[in-house]
């Protein structure tokens, strides 16, 4: 009976080795197929940017894509004066939204009365700055954001101490455990911070509208303003949608600004954080938007107009003189940069 | 049939390398790898737009710095993007290593770039701005300049053109001249500083100045921007990637063949198989059809084997029962031809009946078992007519055989009775008949004969005749005593008249005669006393009686002594031994019976006439505390041993034939054995012979430690103390002991 069992006839044989056969040669098939495939590069379609089209200053954007639940948390731990030591100083406090994002002093007060360093620059468009103090030393607005904080002269205060007195309020951990699954930590006070700084743009200043095409947004002193803004070279430092915060210009190109005073720490500038020579003296070139409310002028709050911090311009930077019916034209210019934020102008 | 375990091992490691391919083969992560590629495609055109714009920016074409700034935080982005390797990067392959220093060199030059950049936009915004405005400050300055200094407006002029043209082409030689005069020009200035021009010299000299300085750097900047080899270093990193993920890809197409021919293999295996179970099964349903046939031609076999078996089992079973009941009938047979056999064995064991049978045709002789027990012979010799013969007493053999002659030659039927001798010695009396039978023809065919062993009928018919015979005597002797007594009591009162008579006349006798008289009365007294004694004696003897009671033996032995004085007068000295014993259990005539014996024979052992030579004692002691022992010793002829070993058998008697009966000692014998007693003999031919008796205790249970069987009169005890010595005179006393009369006077 074995034999019976074992016993396969020639053409179950056959049909059975045909099917290895098809088997195997599909499979080589395949095989060959897929070596070719990995051998051909992809073709992967990467959107050219056609950057020669992009306008020198391009308006502030309408809308700005951020998380309105961290952007109303952020809003909070903003105005919160106990993110600082003694409960008595918030970012507002220096950053105060109604005064142009900033305190409108030369330097800041920090503290328990300690007076800063340097003159605190606007919150408003500081999403679109490629880095953060005036020296660049924070990448971007969560880092900027401990700064502050911890800094003995402005609020004095550490983390661990914030998160102690947010821990004792429900709704703030409430919310934090509702965005951050780790609940309150600095990084996340400072992501919440820096997501709310994101939203505080300021479209629709004349001079977007008049970029949008708006011809009669501007004034006829105001678009030859614009010419001479260009024409002089301003432009050159002041360009990009914020009209400057995109580069790092040394402050006294073609005259030496500092040799009028003492060199203060801050007035190093970048080379405090880079340590090279090149870079002393140099400081992220501010934005000119809104500029008419965040006065006064220059790192160190000296130029209280302007009309003097046009001066410093005129004389530092680009070497020469300009007329004073000039001078006003651009004057007349640079106020035309006040945008609007949620609806109310600045 | 493989084992369980093989199978099982072989589909484990079946499932296994399935298992394993199919992870190799998944390892192709498709989606990691598009990123990975497209994100090294878009850091390339990062890479080339930074460039591009940097180019552009040079050239003025571009103002704006906004895309020079993302486009270097995207590279940088990407390339730390770049550090998440795919799967495909085993860590420590020598890719995987290639790939991280190529990443790490990478974001290194970005770094590079990115300060490159920052300064290259400084630089470049300064530059720019000089550069417009230098011919103004050129052409504001020759305003000013009158027509005096014409030379120093050349000069000016000079310089001007010179500081384009270097801007335009960096050429190094023109460097030295221009500056040279630039250096002159600010020294005029210097010298000149009140003058009107020399503000707008100052910043004509200036912006030169800031032009040479600043183009020179610039150029380098970004020269070196732009030679940063990003790109290559991009591409390199891009064909690492390419060789490792077409490795792996290669590596997983492999897998993914292997794994399809693996697929296959199993898939023919499973077809294999298949066929097998199929060829099996049908090659099962036709085993099974085989079977089944095989199955029903053999039950038929079976079927036809077993009505067959049945119908022989059946016959079997008939003749079985036939065999049974014939067994059955022969048991039975047997069982009583058994039976029978048995009961004729018992009836000749009762009745002490042997028979023989003698064959006349064959000569063959046999006898039953009881014939030889008879004989006391071992059923062993074989038996004939001269055993028979050997065996009767000598005295009867003649008649015996003259009998069993006659009957032999005459064919006919005797009948004898005549003593046999044992082979054991014992004398037996038997009663003998025979018979002959003849056979169909009329001739004589078979003898068969009895023997039966009448010894103890014979020995009753004499202790019957000799009871009847004292029984007679007893009533002879009552009524003579009887008769005796009336005379006898007168003779005796009237001597006792006299002899109170003689008192009265005491005084008045003459003395010899009173004496003489008085002796006369007395002799009488005595006379007639024992007259009285023996009358009493005699009843006492004769009366029958069966009580057994205390018996006071010396009493008996003075009785019986009296009453066989008469053999013993002559012939001995009667000596009495006596010790104190208490009384016997026992009977009193009977015991003075067995005393009398005794005493008669020890008498009649001893030849007439020799009577003071000869002696009789008679000895009483204990035996122990239980038993008393009389003994009577005689100086007589003694007794052969021969016949000591017959004594007490009944029939055997040395007395001359009329005179004993010879049943006196088996007599003694049955009496003494009765009362649990015992009596032996000792004797020496020519010595003498004492008779012992032992009688129990009054009041004692007869004694289980001495056999008191009443077996076959043969069996002698031979018990009893030797004889010790000879005789020793003890106290001789002439006669019986009478009570004499004494007159107190």
């Amino acid at each position: 009976m074995n034999d019976q069992v074992r016993k396969i006839t020639l053409p179950q044989h056959a049909s059975i080795l045909l099917l290895v056969l098809v088997g195997a040669g599909v499979a080589f098939k395949d095989y060959r197929a897929r070596e070719q495939a990995a051998m051909e590069p992809e073709a992967l379609g990467v959107a050219d940017d056609d950057v020669l089209s992009q306008p020198t200053i391009p308006p502030v954007p309408l809308t700005v894509r951020v998380d309105d639940r961290k952007v109303r948390l952020g809003e909070r731990l903003y105005h919160d004066p106990r993110l600082s030591h003694d409960d008595t100083i918030s970012c507002a406090t220096c950053h105060d939204l109604k005064r142009g994002g900033t305190d409108q002093v030369p330097t800041s007060t920090g503290i328990g009365g300690v007076l800063g360093p340097i003159n605190s620059p606007t919150t408003y468009n500081s999403g679109f700055l490629f880095s953060q103090f005036w020296d660049g030393r924070a990448r971007d607005l969560a880092e900027q954001a401990a700064g502050p904080v911890h800094n003995p002269k402005e609020m004095g205060s550490a983390w661990p101490e914030v998160i102690q007195k947010l821990s004792k309020d429900a709704p703030y951990v409430r919310a934090f455990a509702e965005i951050y699954p780790d609940g309150i930590r600095g990084d996340n006070i400072a992501d919440a911070i820096a997501e709310y700084e994101k939203s505080l743009i300021t479209p629709n200043s004349r001079f977007d509208r008049f970029l949008r095409g708006d011809a009669r947004a501007l004034s006829a002193d105001e678009k030859d303003g614009y010419r001479l803004f260009k024409e002089f070279g301003c432009i050159s430092c002041h360009q990009g949608v914020a009209l400057g915060g995109n580069m790092y210009q040394t402050l006294g190109t073609m005259e030496d600004y500092f040799t009028q005073r003492d060199e203060s720490e801050a007035d190093h500038g970048r080379f405090n954080v880079t340590k090279r020579e090149w870079n002393r003296h140099q400081f992220k070139v501010p934005s000119l938007r809104n500029i008419e409310r965040s006065f006064p002028y220059l790192h160190d709050g000296s130029a209280k107009t302007l009309e003097d911090v046009l001066e410093v311009m005129w004389k530092s930077q680009l070497g020469r003189s300009i007329r004073p019916e000039e001078s006003i034209k651009i004057v007349k210019f640079l106020k035309t940069l006040n945008g609007t934020y949620r609806g109310e102008p600045l | 049939m493989r084992s369980p375990i093989r199978i099982l091992a072989i589909a484990a490691g079946t499932l296994c390398t399935l298992a394993f391919l199919l992870v190799k083969t998944k390892l192709d992560s498709g989606e990691e790898h598009r990123r990975h590629v497209n994100l090294l495609l878009e850091l390339q055109k990062v890479d080339s737009s930074l460039n591009e714009e940097l180019l552009e920016v040079r050239y003025a074409q571009l103002i704006n710095y906004d895309p020079l700034v993302k486009n270097l935080r995207d590279l940088k982005a990407g390339a730390e993007r770049l550090k998440a390797l795919p799967g495909s990067f085993e860590e420590g392959s020598e890719g995987h290593s290639r790939m991280v220093e190529q990443v790490s060199e990478l974001l290194r030059l970005l770094a590079q770039k990115e300060d490159l950049v920052e300064r290259f936009k400084s630089e470049n915004s300064t530059l720019r701005n000089s550069l417009s405005f230098f011919p103004v400050a050129a052409s504001e300055l020759a305003q000013v300049l009158d027509v005096s200094q014409r030379g120093l407006a050349l000069e000016v002029q000079a310089l001007l053109r010179d500081v384009l043209m270097y801007n335009l082409h960096s050429n190094e030689e023109i460097l030295p001249p221009i500056q040279a005069r630039i250096a002159m020009l600010s020294v005029r200035q210097r010298i000149h500083g009140q003058a009107a021009w020399t503000e707008e010299m100052r910043r004509v000299l200036n912006h030169g100045n800031t032009i040479l300085e600043y183009k020179t750097r610039l150029d380098r900047i970004t020269r070196e921007a732009l030679e940063l080899p990003t790109r290559s270093l991009l591409r390199r990193i891009q064909s690492t990637y390419w060789e490792q993920s077409l490795r792996m890809v290669s590596l997983t197409n492999d897998y993914r063949l292997a794994l399809y021919l693996f697929a296959i293999v199993l898939m023919a295996t499973i077809a294999y198989s298949f066929l097998r179970l199929q060829n099996t099964t049908l090659a099962l349903n036709e085993a099974n059809l085989t079977l089944e046939k095989r199955v029903q031609e053999r039950t038929e076999d079976l079927k036809q084997a077993t009505n067959e078996l049945t119908r022989q089992k059946d016959q079997l079973v008939l003749n079985s029962k036939e065999l049974e009941q014939a067994l059955r009938r022969e048991t039975e047979a047997t069982v009583a031809l058994k039976e029978s056999e048995m009961q004729l064995a018992l009836a000749q064991e009762v009745s002490h009946t042997g028979n023989w049978v003698f064959k006349t045709a064959t000569g063959g002789f046999s006898w039953s078992a009881e014939l030889y027990r008879i004989y006391g012979l071992d059923p062993q010799p074989t038996p004939s007519k001269e055993l028979l013969l050997r065996h009767v007493h000598p005295e009867d053999r003649p008649v015996v055989q003259q009998t069993v002659e006659r009957a032999l030659d005459e064919r006919s039927a005797f009948e004898t009775e005549h003593r046999i001798v044992r082979s054991d010695g014992q004398h037996r009396f038997v009663h003998a008949r025979a018979q002959v039978l003849v056979d169909d023809s009329g001739r004589p065919s078979t003898m068969v004969g009895t023997v039966q062993d009448v010894t103890e009928r014979k020995e009753m018919q004499t202790k019957l005749v000799h009871a009847e015979r004292m029984a007679s005597l007893g009533t002879l002797a009552g009524g003579v005593a009887h008769e005796i007594n009336n005379p006898l009591s007168c003779v005796l009162s009237n001597l006792e008249f006299m002899s109170r008579g003689l008192c009265e006349v005491e005084d008045v006798a003459p003395p010899g005669w009173l004496a003489e008289t008085r002796q006369v009365i007395g002799d009488s007294f005595k006379g007639a006393e024992r007259v009285r004694r023996i009358v009493q004696d005699l009843r006492t003897f004769t009366r029958p009686s069966n009580k057994v009671g205390p018996v006071d033996m010396h009493q008996i032995l003075d009785l019986a002594i009296t009453m066989a004085s008469s053999q013993i007068q002559h012939r001995a000295k009667l000596v009495r031994d006596y010790f104190d014993v208490p009384p016997v259990r026992g009977d009193a005539p009977r015991l003075g019976q067995v005393a009398l014996n005794l005493l008669v024979n020890a008498a009649q052992a001893i030849p007439d006439g020799k009577a003071t030579e000869n002696e009789i004692r008679v000895v009483t002691r204990m035996d122990g505390a239980h038993r008393v022992v009389f003994e009577v010793r005689d100086t007589g002829c003694g007794i052969p041993p021969e016949i000591r070993r017959h004594l007490f058998e009944p029939f055997l008697t040395t007395k001359p034939v009329g005179k004993g009966t010879g049943l006196g000692l088996s007599v003694c014998h049955g009496i003494v054995t009765s009362l649990g007693g015992e009596i032996t003999v000792e004797s020496e031919v020519g010595k003498g012979s004492t008779f012992r008796v032992s009688i129990p205790v009054a009041g004692q249970a007869i004694d289980p430690a001495r056999p008191t069987t009443t077996a076959a009169p043969g069996h002698l005890s031979q018990g009893g103390r030797p004889q010790e010595g000879p005789w020793r005179p003890a106290e001789v006393s002439s006669s019986a002991p009478s009570t004499s009369r004494v007159c107190s006077g």
